[in-house]
Formats: C-alpha cells, sequence, structure tokens
C-alpha cells in the first residue's frame, strides 16, 4: 500500500475520537462519539464521568475507525494521540489507548497538541500557505497564532480570562439556553433585529490578547437591572449584542495580525468557528484585505481525531516520534510541543 | 498457555508473564504514581524478559480495580486495548481478591482461611471485601468472594467482622493502623502482584469465561460523586 497512514485518537476532552488520515491530508474515516448527552444533565462535563465514558468507549471507536477507512490494523504507518492540552483523566484514557495499541503492533507513536491539530484541520482539504495567521477559538482557547512555517508557531495573542467559548456558554446559561450554550447564541443573534449595544474590551493598543470576562459581566448587569426594575430584556437583542462585540474584537485584531504580519492565509480554527456570525464577518473582512480566508469544514471544527492525524503526520516527516514513556500535558503549549 | 497480567489499582504497579501456572517473570514498583508514564514500558520490558513476543500472548489477565479512579482506568484501557489489537482474550478479576491471594501465597502453609483484603480509600475508608481461601485441584490457592468488594468506612467493617472467628486483614494496612487496634484480628502489610492477577484470570479463563473486550470497564464500585448528587437532587 501506498503512502503513510495514520491511526489517530482525541480524548481530550469530552468526545471519544478516532480516524484514519492518509498522507495528513486524505481522511479515511473520521469516528467521534460525543458525550453531550451524558453531561448536559450536570450542565457541563464533569472530568471524572468523562474519563469513564472514554473507556467505555475507546476500543470501540478505533476498531469503527480502522474498519470505515478499510484498511488491516498491520497497514498502518504509526498511532498518533492528543497529548494536551486537555481535562488529565481524559487525556490518559486516549493515551494509555494510544500507547498500548503502539506497542502491542510495534508502530511508531506519536504525541500531538490539540490545538496544532485544530489549526492544522484547514490543510485537510487544502494547501495551507506560510506564513500565516490562525486565529482559534474554543471553549478552553483564544489564541492569535503566527506560523511562519509548517513547524513553528508563535503565539501573539491570547485571552487573558475567559476562552470565548467558555464566554459564550456562560452567557447561555445567564439567557437560561440549554448546554452546550454557544450555538444558541449564535442562533438568537441571528433572529434579532435589535442589538443591546456592549463594550468592547480591546486592551493596549498594540496587544493582540483578549478579554471577555468584562462582557460576561457586562451581559449580566444588563440582566440584572431589568429584574431589578422589573422589566423584561429581549434575550435575543442581548445575544446580537453579545456577539456583535465578540466578532468585533476578534475580527479587528485577526485583521491587524494579517497586516502586520503579512500573513498569505488567515485560518479560523477550534470548535467556535461554526459560529455563522464570526464566519461573516471575518469573510467580509479578508476580501476587505485581500487575504485568503480558511475555514475549517464543519466536520473539523468541534473535536476531532482526524485533525490530530493530519498535526501527527507534520512529526512523522521529521521522523520525530514519542517514546512509550510519554506524559500527558493537561497545559502543554504549542511550541513545547513543535520543539519536543 | 501464555498470558500477560497487570494491575495499577493500588500504588504498586505490578506485571507478569505467566506460563501456564508458572511464573515466567514479574516485576513490581512502588516508585511513584506514575503508572500511566510507566506501564507500557513496564510490559514491553517484562516480555522481554520472560524472552516472549507479544504475538506469543495467548491472553490477558487484568485488576479491574476497585482502586484508584485513575489507577483502575490505566490498566483496564491498556489491557483492553492490548487484548484487541493482539486479537486474544482478556480476563478481568478483582484487584482485592489478587491482594488476598498475594498474602496466601506469602502465607504458605499458615495461611488463614478468612482474608479481608484493604486499599486505602482515603478519610478511613477502604476498599475492601471478605475472602475465603479455597484450593484448586492442583493444590494451588485461590480466593472465593464472600462478600462484594465496596468502599466501606474501615471501623465499622472491622467491627462487623469480629463475629466471624478468625480474618486476617491484608493489603495497604499501614493505613488502618488505629481502626485495626480496635479489633483482635492478625494483619499484615502486603503489595498487591501480578503473578497473583494470572493465577485468578488463568482460573477463570479455564471455567470458560472470559470479557467482551469493547465493553470491559473498570469496577469503580461506586458512582462518580456528580452523578450522586445529581442523582439526590431527582430525589428531591
Ligand atoms: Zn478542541
Amino acid at each position: 500500500m501506498q503512502g503513510t497512514y495514520i491511526l489517530a485518537v482525541e480524548t481530550s476532552c469530552d468526545e471519544t475520537a478516532a480516524s484514519v488520515v492518509r498522507d495528513g491530508r486524505e481522511v479515511l474515516s473520521n469516528v467521534v462519539s460525543s458525550q453531550i448527552e451524558t453531561h448536559q444533565r450536570f450542565g457541563g462535563v464533569v472530568p471524572e464521568v468523562a474519563s469513564r465514558k472514554h473507556v467505555e468507549s475507546v476500543t470501540m471507536i478505533i476498531e469503527q475507525a480502522i474498519e470505515e477507512a478499510g484498511i488491516k490494523p498491520s497497514e498502518l504507518s504509526a498511532i498518533a494521540v492528543t497529548q494536551g492540552p486537555g481535562l488529565v483523566g481524559s487525556l490518559l484514557v486516549g493515551i494509555v489507548a494510544a500507547k498500548a495499541m503502539a506497542s502491542a503492533l510495534d508502530l511508531p507513536f506519536i504525541g500531538v497538541h490539540h490545538i496544532a491539530g485544530h489549526i492544522y484541520a484547514n490543510g485537510l482539504d487544502r494547501e495551507l500557505q506560510y506564513p500565516l495567521v490562525a486565529l482559534v477559538v474554543s471553549g478552553g482557547h483564544t489564541e492569535l497564532v503566527y506560523m511562519e512555517r509548517a513547524d513553528s508557531f508563535e503565539i501573539i495573542g491570547q485571552t487573558r480570562d475567559d476562552a470565548v467559548g467558555e464566554a459564550y456558554d456562560k452567557v447561555a446559561r445567564a439567557l437560561n439556553l440549554p448546554y452546550p450554550g454557544g450555538p444558541h447564541v449564535d442562533k438568537l443573534a441571528h433572529e434579532s433585529e435589535h442589538e443591546v449595544k456592549l463594550p468592547r474590551a480591546w486592551l493596549e493598543s498594540d496587544s493582540y490578547d483578549f478579554s471577555f470576562s468584562g462582557l460576561k459581566s457586562a451581559v449580566l448587569n444588563v440582566l440584572n437591572q431589568a429584574k431589578m426594575k422589573g422589566e423584561t430584556v429581549d434575550p435575543s437583542a442581548l445575544a446580537k449584542g453579545f456577539q456583535a462585540s465578540v466578532c468585533d474584537v476578534l475580527v479587528t485584531k485577526a485583521q491587524r495580525a494579517v497586516e502586520q504580519y503579512g500573513a498569505k492565509q488567515l485560518l479560523l480554527a477550534g470548535g467556535v468557528a461554526a459560529n455563522r456570525g464570526l464566519r461573516t464577518e471575518l469573510t467580509k473582512m479578508c476580501s476587505e484585505v485581500n487575504v485568503e480566508l480558511v475555514l475549517p469544514q464543519m466536520q473539523y471544527c468541534t473535536d476531532n481525531a482526524a485533525m490530530i492525524g493530519a498535526a501527527a503526520f507534520v512529526k512523522w516527516n521529521q521522523g520525530r516520534f514519542s517514546p512509550l514513556n510519554m506524559k500527558a500535558e493537561p497545559l502543554m503549549s504549542l511550541k513545547s510541543w513543535i520543539e519536543q | 498457555m501464555i498470558w500477560l497480567a497487570m494491575d495499577t489499582s493500588t500504588t504498586t504497579l505490578t506485571v507478569a508473564v505467566l506460563r501456564d501456572g508458572e511464573l515466567l517473570a514479574e516485576h513490581s514498583d512502588r516508585a511513584e504514581r506514575n503508572h500511566s508514564i510507566r506501564l507500557v514500558p513496564a510490559i514491553e520490558e517484562i516480555l522481554r524478559e520472560a524472552g516472549v513476543t507479544k504475538q506469543q500472548l495467548n491472553g490477558i489477565a487484568v485488576g479491574h480495580g476497585p482502586g484508584s479512579y485513575t489507577g483502575v482506568r490505566i490498566a483496564a484501557t491498556v489491557a483492553k486495548t492490548f487484548a484487541w489489537s493482539l486479537g486474544i482474550p482478556l480476563v478481568g478479576v478483582s484487584s482485592l481478591a489478587a491482594l488476598a491471594l498475594t498474602a496466601a501465597l506469602e502465607d504458605g502453609v499458615d495461611a488463614a482461611d478468612l482474608y479481608i483484603p484493604v486499599m486505602d480509600a482515603r478519610r478511613g475508608q477502604a476498599y475492601t471485601g471478605l475472602y475465603g481461601r479455597t484450593e484448586l485441584p492442583d493444590g494451588q490457592p485461590s480466593m472465593i468472594a464472600l462478600e462484594q468488594d465496596a468502599n466501606r468506612l474501615a471501623e465499622p467493617w472491622f467491627a462487623a467482622m469480629q463475629t466471624v472467628k478468625t480474618w486476617k486483614v491484608v493489603g495497604e494496612t499501614d493505613a488502618f493502623t488505629s481502626a485495626l487496634q480496635t479489633t483482635n484480628a492478625e494483619s499484615k502489610y502486603v503489595e498487591l502482584r501480578a503473578y497473583a492477577i494470572g493465577l485468578l484470570g488463568l482460573e477463570r479463563f479455564a471455567k470458560g469465561e472470559q470479557e467482551e473486550v469493547h465493553h470491559f470497564v473498570p469496577n469503580y464500585t461506586q458512582l462518580a460523586e456528580a452523578e450522586v448528587n445529581w442523582l439526590a437532587k431527582q430525589q428531591g
């Protein structure tokens, strides 16, 4: 068989996922078992419950990924797994499963940075062109990453408090929307014609950092003050105002980064990349400044293992593998990963 | 029949290779609680030491707990993934039964009839059960569960056992010195051996029992705290 076949496993949070990717580009299978229904009743991901669920489904999901790819385990080239960042208990299950498989089949083993995975997911269906800037937005991350080459990362900005996805979930909870709240806020914002004006946190004029806790408090303030006055707030107008503030800050900072770094492409990555409002605003901005916008396909926005297979291929090309005593890194940085 | 046995439910990481009932190689260490780092390399080392290739393995026996949640998950996940990757049978056994059997093997002719294996579950609690020693047709000792493995408050559990004539507490006894002083039971500090996991696993397999690999999960003995709280809230 021609090519490099990487089996990738991802269990950093509440999805058990496995995928077979050929040459870092061609997704032969992409199986994701979501635990959303399990965690819904708790109003958020419970780490111990998530870890237990991973043990329950990990080999089944791997088997399904291999079967759907139409290959035999003996035809695999390497086993890859998310090393971090993420919930330590969840990471451990995927890591020890992947190690056991690499050992049993005598295959090279590759630990992958979760966010690198989100970024390289954009390269699954097209050629990435460097230098580029990636805007990573998820429940745990809000980062602007500059990549001069395929194997270099520089974090030029990040959130100082809440991640975007976290802010969305908190606002959704305040508006009594079901968990996970992000998509509901996005939907409400689209339905409204009115907008409750909310502040923007720009921070220092040259900073690429973000802050969303003030905005979240502003939303709660509007709700509380209305309650005290016995008034009701139109939740969709509030959602629209919140989304407008978030998008304005993200898009403006991304634009400045793209211009300053002379990026050929702007990549959007992470769970919040599915947000329609953000996609629309970024599309508008990129056509204005004449930079190619790369949006991930919807199935690669949320956590998946195909993206881990794509990122692992970078390490495969460098011939850099991980030892079987690799540690889970719940707080891993992109820089430490690419250098390891 | 060559079997690989492992357990990471306690602070001891232990792996062994058995041919039929005979021990080919065994390694245990309690250096640190870093089982997720050490387990797979330890398996590779023990196979090399036993002169056995992975392809020669006929089955895998694993301690399914109870014990540290993270610990029991590591061995269970490694064992099921190994068994699935190699296409060989998997058998899970009680880590507490293995702890009791480890003690009985050590005790030899002086073995007690009843064993109470204990693992530290913090705040005066123990993962524990009650096991009766028995003998297999080939003369090997084995264990029969007389009470379910569970997380129990150590002191009342020991007190309730006072009605039983002679019993011996084994395992992480150092965590229960004061609770043990209230009893007249014999006690002995014992570290779990994968050899005992292997013996119990082979015994189950000989009876025609094995796990459905994909659905194999550890025996945590209790729900996650968040689930307990959620259930309590449902009942008002
Ligand atoms: Zn993610």
